[in-house]
């Protein structure tokens, strides 16, 4: 996401899943929908089947999704950088580019030529292992089959330089002119379906809700928002610079408890751990979270089924489990990874003593006293929760009056203006469920009806409430009143090395001015909405119309994407050339080492590439999969999937068990797990494929004693995060999961 | 055996038949967009509450992970001529008007005769207890129930659900993500079809157009 | 494209099929061997011993077998009740049970009328029904499985059984194997029911030399039936391969060609020389051919059934299946 927003404005999936059947080549690279996204397979089908698009998947791993490619490529995981900008480069040197479009709408491409010059095809297939032939080939079909569109996901984002890697597939996007045209965009899917909701309203470190970051306008926006005083919230905090400091990142929060107090940056470790919806065998470096959780004071684990979480410590009691209610036993609106919002109903009351988020939520405020504080925007019936006289049964499964859940997107409505959240308001959303069947599967425009000209969901920027959503970011062929947009001009008029940042004459939104410019004043602060309205009025975007950026200078990574050696490198030749980031002394505040942590000598003992990803049947933690019968049946343990050269090299046998081992990073010990042995080619001889759903055997040894009575999963197995190793993302702390060195050996 | 009511779907007068008759109920699988997301079995499981170890629709993938890997979701292909039916002794299994070939569990005696015949792996039997005790047949049903009265608690426990009555199709079509699993009448399923091979034309996908005209076209 | 062959574990190790067309095949041959040599001989002769010896061992072989047969139903007790509920004359299940029905109470009646003492004409009456319903009743076993479906053009849902060859492989194999029993049953009866008013070695000793001339035949109808399989259709090759060479070979080899034809042939010579040479009696020698024809047999069944798991490939793809007008011409047979 932060790779997105350095380059285009906004961190998120610029067209949507439905405008992928206008697209006429599809690069899949680091995702694999056919398992993680089925639905879209869909419209990625018909694209393929109606369109006659070509679809190219580059993989380390023949995913089912390559099953369904025209061309597959397999690169080494963790050289995206090197293999998007090896294309570029054979797109440049063969003037395939897009040529007005870079000098209308972005900025610094003449830099931006030389630093891709590095990336000649032979060094982009020495860094990637794909052939100069193949590169050749889905460079000139993604020349040839304008618009494109280029899809990923958690296979370009959890590298140590994961934003590099995503700004690199956005360049790739700008250098081509396949932003904001139907059919093109950089479309990364989110992994869960709230997901980008939950990103939108500050489940981040590092911003309040909006993204309007920590600083002192935030804070005071949103005081006024909440309508509390703002000097009442920095009393809730140590010191004005903790309040503007951000957080521990759900990466690597455990080392707040583990590390000495004097390398963290803040005054004191960790003490309490509040997990919701949130499992831990989806974190890297379980062995360091396992640590944490036995030091750590409390442990609060808020989820509808007994999580990795609670089996994972060896302790006997500072573990609270709080039963929440699903997502069909509460009403509220959801945001998708296409920006779309979509109100769900509650289908039935909570089942047994478990209760919405929200309901917990206000009860926590309220015994820390600043509930009044809390729902102090929400108007709706709160006499019911639950402090009236009801019976001990209804006590708990009462949920909140949907009155008050409305209200909670009103408040979203009123303050995330910084990302047009200001029209999707309860009523719009659900006129828009009752009158679903109105809207074209193609464009998600609604025809006729109340709702006649609205985009489905409302995708964000959707700036008042007549606004219809911008279903499509960034797109310059329809008028800003319809979703139009250029891009967002957020780094100011003019760039640090004076040339400007506001897009040339005639590249604009239809019916306003022509030439870019700046955004609205008080756009994002203003809570009347008449800032946005005025701009609206003129026919111009609130957030200006500005320059794409091939050069992100502000970033904490390098300007221009560079290749960076994943921590774990097979490559002792590479990791000299191409080495990865110097240590940061405090990131998130934690310290986070980079070349101190690269060894070149580490592939002589593990000599394996581990991958890691998701399998169709399971989803992240996976409590609540591998407690179903049906879904079990299907996919019952935990594998390690290898192949047939490997697992002969090892005298394995399918279906056998293995140990698979990683070198010690942060530890002094190597991690290890035992886990069946899965023969086959979907992976190359020099990788093996780990799915991570799994949890409550740990090292070989089973949790399953320590569920609660009648809890335990169906399925329980290793965690691949036990063997994931150490290395994080530079600007976002992602871990990197997808590229680690394993050995493997007989169990 | 409790005689009831069978709810047929029928096709509408004016039809190209011209006049109304029962629906001739279909399945057609298209490999070319099965993903292998197993949605259909697991929802078949969940609808009609199967026993574990038994599958009435399962995904078989051949060629995993390499060039020409290929999906397909296996139900009961409901045949005309169904050897399952010509084989049984006791006629427990046989053809609905609409051709969907049902089971009845009153009579059938688990002789596994139509298991060996059926060459699709339809009829299923729940796994072996002691003295061979294994029951009778499971097969999938179209979610049409069986010859038992709609929507009662004993269709449910020995069929499951019964869709076709209710005017719906069968679960595992209804859920397929990438519409690879399509069900209703057959010239329905016919057209829909023929629309998407009319799309797909040359080199979109036909089967058998590389080994007809060479690759590359 | 490959086609798919589809692999479904049937009954796994359940052993009531193969012991079922084992003990079935094997009573209708002791019931047709005992029939017959009851029939070509008048008077008192070593053929009538034979014949009686052979319908004593029809009992518990089909008393056995039937019980095998309803035990591996799901519902036994509705197969009991098989002419209730079996309707479907199509089925050669049907056809079966009523050819079980008349046989079993055949042969016991057979049976009891040479422990009774019955008159000699009631014998014949019997046995001059009986000779044939044992050849039907070892040859419905091999239809049992062959005659599954056939789908025209000649594809077989199950390519090993093959109903030109399966049915009379089963009358052979019942044949040898009544033979063998019969042999047996009267060394056994000899030995258990104290000094006998004839040497048991002469009827052992015919029913060995008729043994051979059975053994032969089926060796060279085996011969016969896996050269048609091996270049038969792509199934028909693929379960050549099953039976012969893959999972099932050592079975196939071992336990059936080595045991159950090769080795009484050998030890048969054996025997002979032995007596010839050295008068040896070789009571023991016989005993042990007759095991080893039996065994093999029985291993013949397991074969069979459990390389019935293997199906015809489908053709592929399946857009040429069931909907009829797209995707190539309708398989006949297969839906339309």
């Amino acid at each position: 996401m932060a790779g997105l927003a350095n380059v285009f404005g906004y961190g998120a999936m610029t067209n949507h899943q439905n405008d992928i059947r206008n697209s006429r080549s599809i690069m899949i690279i680091g995702m694999n929908p056919a398992e993680n996204h089925p639905i879209s397979m869909q419209h990625i089908l018909t694209a393929k089947e109606v369109n006659r698009a070509l679809i190219i998947s580059v993989d380390p791993r023949f995913t089912k999704t390559s099953a369904f490619a025209n061309k597959y490529v397999r690169i080494r995981s963790g050289t995206d950088v090197a293999f998007v900008y090896g294309l570029i480069n054979i797109i440049l040197a063969n003037g395939w580019e897009d040529k007005k479009f870079i000098a209308e709408r972005t900025y610094d491409f003449e830099t931006f030529r030389n630093e891709i010059a590095k990336y000649d095809p032979d060094t982009a297939s020495d860094i990637t292992g794909a052939s100069k032939e193949d590169l050749l080939w889905v460079a000139r079909t993604l020349a040839e089959n304008r618009p494109g569109t280029v899809i990923w996901a958690m296979g370009g984002t959890q590298h140590n330089h994961g934003t590099g890697v995503v700004r690199t597939y956005c360049h790739l996007q700008m250098v081509l002119g396949n932003m904001g045209v139907p059919g093109g965009g950089t479309d990364v899917f989110r992994g869960h379906d709230g997901i980008q909701g939950v990103t939108d309203v500050g489940g981040g470190p590092e911003t309040l809700p909006g993204y309007y970051g920590v600083g002192e306008t935030a804070w005071k926006h949103w005081a006024k928002v909440w309508d509390v005083p703002y000097e009442w919230l920095l009393a809730r905090f140590k010191s004005k610079a903790m309040m503007e400091k951000p957080g521990f990142t759900v990466a690597r929060w455990y080392e707040g408890v583990l590390l000495d107090a004097k390398e963290l940056g803040q005054e004191a470790n960790l003490k309490a751990v509040f997990f919701m919806g949130h499992s831990t065998n989806s974190m890297q470096q379980m062995d360091r979270v396992k640590k944490a959780l036995e030091k750590v004071e409390l442990i609060v684990d808020i989820d509808p089924f007994v999580t990795n979480t609670a089996v994972l410590p060896d302790r006997k009691d500072g573990i609270y489990l709080l039963p929440a209610a699903t997502n069909y036993e509460a009403a509220g609106s959801a945001t998708n990874t296409n920006r779309d919002l979509q109100w769900r109903q509650k289908i039935v009351d909570p089942v047994y003593e478990s209760r919405p988020d929200l309901t917990i939520m206000v009860d926590l405020a309220e015994r820390l006293g600043f509930k009044k504080q809390f729902i102090h925007n929400m108007k709706g019936d709160w006499k019911g929760v639950p402090a009236t006289p009801m019976s001990e049964k209804d006590k708990y499964v009462k949920a909140l009056p949907e009155q008050t859940i409305e209200d909670v997107l009103r408040e979203i409505n009123m303050g995330c203006l910084s990302i047009g959240y200001v029209g999707q308001t309860p009523e719009r959303l659900k006129r828009q469920q009752e009158w679903g069947h109105v809207f074209d599967i193609k464009t998600k425009k609604a025809v006729g009806g109340p709702v006649d000209g609205e985009q489905w969901g409302l995708p964000w920027p959707c700036w008042t409430d007549k606004h219809p959503g911008s279903a499509i970011l960034y797109r310059t062929d329809i008028p800003v009143a319809q979703g139009g947009a250029g891009f967002r001009a957020v780094w100011g008029p003019t760039a640090p090395d004076g040339k400007t940042m506001l897009s040339a004459d005639g590249s604009a939104p239809k019916d306003g001015p022509t030439k870019g410019y700046p955004a609205q004043k008080d756009y994002a602060v203003d809570l009347t909405g008449e800032s946005i309205k005025l701009a609206l009025a003129e026919g111009r975007n609130p957030y200006g119309n500005g320059r794409a950026r091939f050069n992100s200078w502000n970033i904490a990574a390098d300007p221009f994407p560079i290749h960076r050696e994943p921590i774990h490198s097979p490559r002792p030749d590479l990791i000299v050339k191409w080495p990865t980031y110097d240590d940061v002394k405090e990131h998130y505040r934690v310290p986070q080492p980079y070349k101190s942590m690269q060894k070149p000598e580490w592939v002589k003992s593990f000599p394996l590439i581990l991958t890691t990803g998701r399998v169709v049947e399971m989803e992240g933690g996976s409590a609540p999969q591998r407690t179903s019968s049906w879904l079990v049946e299907l996919n019952p343990e935990m594998y390690i999937e290898m192949h047939p050269k490997v697992a002969a090299d090892h005298n394995l046998r399918h279906g056998e068990m293995c140990w698979v081992e990683t070198p010690e990073d942060m530890d002094a010990k190597p991690s290890r797990i035992k886990v069946k042995v899965k023969i086959t080619k979907r992976v190359g001889p020099d990788t093996v494929f780990l799915p991570f759903h799994w949890g409550g055997v740990f090292e070989g040894n089973s949790l399953a004693h320590k569920f609660p009575e009648g809890t335990a999963p169906f399925s329980i197995g290793e965690s691949a995060n036990t063997v994931t190793t150490y290395g994080y993302d530079r600007v976002t702390q992602m871990q990197e999961t997808k590229t680690s060195l394993c050995r493997v050996k007989k169990a | 055996m409790a005689q009831a009511q069978t709810t047929i779907p029928y096709r509408e007068a004016g039809g190209p038949q011209g006049k109304a008759e029962p629906a001739r109920m279909k399945f057609y699988v298209d490999v070319k967009r099965c993903i292998e997301c197993g949605g259909c079995e697991v929802a078949c499981k969940n609808e009609n509450n199967v026993p574990p170890g038994i599958a009435r629709i399962r995904v078989v993938t051949i060629n995993e992970g390499e060039a020409g890997e290929t999906n397909i979701a296996v139900p009961c292909m409901h045949c005309s001529k169904a050897p399952c039916v010509a084989v049984c002794p006791v006629d427990a299994l046989y053809h609905r008007p609409d051709g969907i070939v049902a089971l009845n569990k009153e009579t059938c005696i688990g002789c596994g005769y139509c298991l060996y015949a059926c060459p699709f792996g339809a009829p299923q039997f729940p796994k072996g207890s002691a003295f061979g005790a294994r029951g009778v047949m499971d097969k999938c049903t179209y979610c049409a129930g069986g010859p038992e009265v709609a929507f009662s608690e004993r269709e449910k426990r020995l069929y499951g659900s019964n869709r076709i009555a209710e005017g719906k199709l069968p679960m595992c079509a209804s859920v397929c993500a990438t519409k690879a699993l399509i069900a209703g009448d057959a010239e329905e399923v016919a057209n829909a079809v023929r629309q998407r091979m009319a799309a797909r034309g040359a080199g979109g996908g036909a089967w058998g157009w590389d080994s007809a005209y060479g690759k590359g076209l | 494209m490959e086609p798919i062959v589809l692999w479904q574990h049937k009954w796994g190790l359940t052993f009531h099929i193969p012991w079922y067309l084992f003990l079935g095949g094997l009573a209708g041959g002791t019931m047709t061997v005992a029939c017959l040599a009851d029939l070509l001989t008048g008077s008192q002769g070593r053929l009538q011993r034979f014949a009686k010896a052979a319908a004593y061992v029809t009992v518990p072989a089909i008393v056995l077998g039937g019980l095998a047969l309803t035990f591996h139903l799901g519902k036994p007790e509705r197969g009991i009740a098989f002419p209730l509920f079996f309707t479907n004359y199509q089925s050669w299940m049907t056809i079966g049970g009523w050819i079980l029905g008349a046989f079993a109470p055949l042969a016991i009646a057979y049976a009891a009328a040479w422990y009774l003492n019955s008159g000699r004409r009631f014998r014949v009456l019997l046995a001059v029904v009986g000779a044939p319903l044992g050849v039907i009743m070892s040859l419905y076993t091999g239809f049992l499985l062959s005659a599954a479906w056939v789908i025209p053009g000649g594809r077989w849902y199950v390519p090993l059984w093959d109903n030109t060859y399966l049915p009379v492989l089963f009358v052979l194999s019942g044949l040898s194997t009544g033979v063998a029993a019969a042999g047996l049953g009267t060394l056994l009866m000899a030995r258990f029911s104290g000094p006998a008013a004839h040497d048991p070695m002469e009827v052992a000793e015919m029913a060995s030399l008729t043994d051979v001339a059975a053994i032969v035949v089926e060796a060279a109808w085996v011969y016969l039936f896996f050269s048609a399989l091996q270049v038969g259709t792509t199934g028909q090759q693929l379960a050549y391969k099953l039976v012969t060479g893959s999972d099932l070979g050592p079975w196939f080899w071992w336990g059936f060609i080595a045991t159950g034809l090769a080795a009484p042939l050998v030890v048969s010579v054996i025997q002979q020389l032995a007596r010839i040479l050295f008068h040896a009696e070789g009571k023991l020698v016989l005993g042990l051919k007759f095991l080893l024809v039996l065994t093999g047999g029985l291993m013949l069944r397991y074969v069979i059934v459990w390389g019935g798991d293997l199906k015809t490939p489908l053709v592929f793809p399946p857009s040429m299946w069931p909907v009829p007008g797209i995707g190539g011409p309708p398989i006949p047979g297969l839906g339309g």
